[in-house]
């Protein structure tokens, strides 16, 4: 009975897929185990008929706590209708999405994706404008590595509109992030891709989060503090889907973390930067 | 580039078939129009378009009413 009432508290977590991250990670902590659950609402997948079918009065009953993602911009009307289905004075932590675009500059328009999104959904439009170059694996990546070189933006400018962009969604925020990502980025690989995070940036948010978190108490705090640390030490995060960085984007951007050698998770390959372009610009089958 | 130009970029940009883009369009009423994707339209348009927009443009370029107002204003469509 004890085990019952004490399970019947959550911490919902109301994010893009990164809040899957947060998620899995309290669940598997010991010591929250038979205290706390944490739920999840995808708030880039939600839709109407979820906030009665999925996500009603059942599902909130138990919800001691929020932890919600900001957006910049107008509110949505999910975000409306999550608050006001939470338990009267639910305390609220927000966080900001973690993103950054300056690491892949030419991410942009790929007509493919319109008729085939998923296949490789983080589009590069120098390789989209190659797709139709008839030339074997060496020449292609040779005009690929000298279109991008010869069109390579001002990469300062591309990481302060990061940062502008990080800025505007820590002043949302309870958990600020955009001084910690600016100072970590170039030493610690922080994205697989401009939306998906590593191991460290999901051990810094959710330590920054359980820290805010005074419904767990002070010493449950500290406990699942030292427990993320240790789960994710050997977790390489949303790595599914790992989009390798040009090497004149690591040279500019001095990205000291960088190894040009280096192979990158592609579902199940592991895919050099070079092998990962040549199956982008031809549009390759991967699974199977 | 051409009217239809245009929105086959925003399309290609955002992963949506290119009819669920037109003169209508914006963050506010395309779902996978978020502030991720926003980023990557402007470098996009910069790239296209050989421009590099203020911050004040980009701010303003979350419709493609609005963009095609900035690129109009820049003498580039």
């Amino acid at each position: 009975m004890g085990t019952v009432a004490a399970m019947s508290r959550s911490i919902l977590i109301y994010a893009n897929c990164q809040g899957e991250e947060l998620q899995k990670t309290g669940r598997y902590m010991p010591c929250l185990a038979e205290r706390f659950d944490f739920k999840w609402i995808p708030l880039h997948l939600v839709e109407d008929s979820h906030w009665t079918t999925q996500y009603g009065p059942d599902f909130m009953a138990d919800v001691v706590m929020l932890w919600e993602q900001v957006e910049t911009g107008a509110d949505s009307p999910n975000r409306t209708a999550l608050h006001q289905r939470l338990p009267p004075g639910c305390p609220v932590v927000k966080f900001p999405p973690l993103s950054a675009t300056c690491l892949w500059p030419f991410a942009g328009n790929d007509p493919r994706r319109a008729v085939d999104p998923t296949r490789y959904p983080w589009p590069d439009s120098i390789a989209a404008a190659l797709a139709n170059r008839k030339l074997p694996d060496d020449e292609l990546f040779e005009a690929y590595l000298r279109i991008t070189t010869e069109k390579m933006p001002d990469l300062d400018r591309r990481l302060r509109m990061d940062v502008t962009r990080w800025k505007a969604s820590d002043a949302l925020s309870d958990v600020p992030m955009a001084d910690w990502i600016e100072r970590t980025f170039r030493s610690v690989n922080l994205f697989h891709t401009s939306g998906h995070i590593t191991a460290p940036a999901i051990a810094h948010l959710m330590k920054q989060l359980l820290s805010r978190s005074a419904v767990l108490g002070g010493s449950l705090i500290g406990a699942a503090s030292r427990e993320t640390d240790a789960l994710l030490a050997r977790h390489c995060g949303q790595d599914y889907e790992s989009v390798p960085i040009h090497p004149v984007v690591a040279e500019r951007l001095d990205l000291r973390f960088y190894d040009p050698d280096a192979t990158y998770r592609w579902h199940d390959h592991d895919w050099t930067f070079r092998q990962y372009i040549l199956h982008y610009i031809r549009w390759s089958d991967y699974i199977g | 580039m051409n009217a239809d130009g245009l929105l086959t970029l925003i399309a290609g940009t955002l992963g949506v078939p290119p009819p669920e883009v037109n003169e209508d369009s914006s963050m506010a009423n395309t779902k996978k129009w978020d502030s991720l994707r926003q980023l990557m339209l402007v470098t996009e348009l910069e790239t296209t378009y050989g421009i590099e927009l203020t911050e004040q443009e980009m701010h303003e370029t979350t419709s493609v009413r609005q963009i095609r107002a900035v690129l109009a204003a820049r003498g580039v469509a």
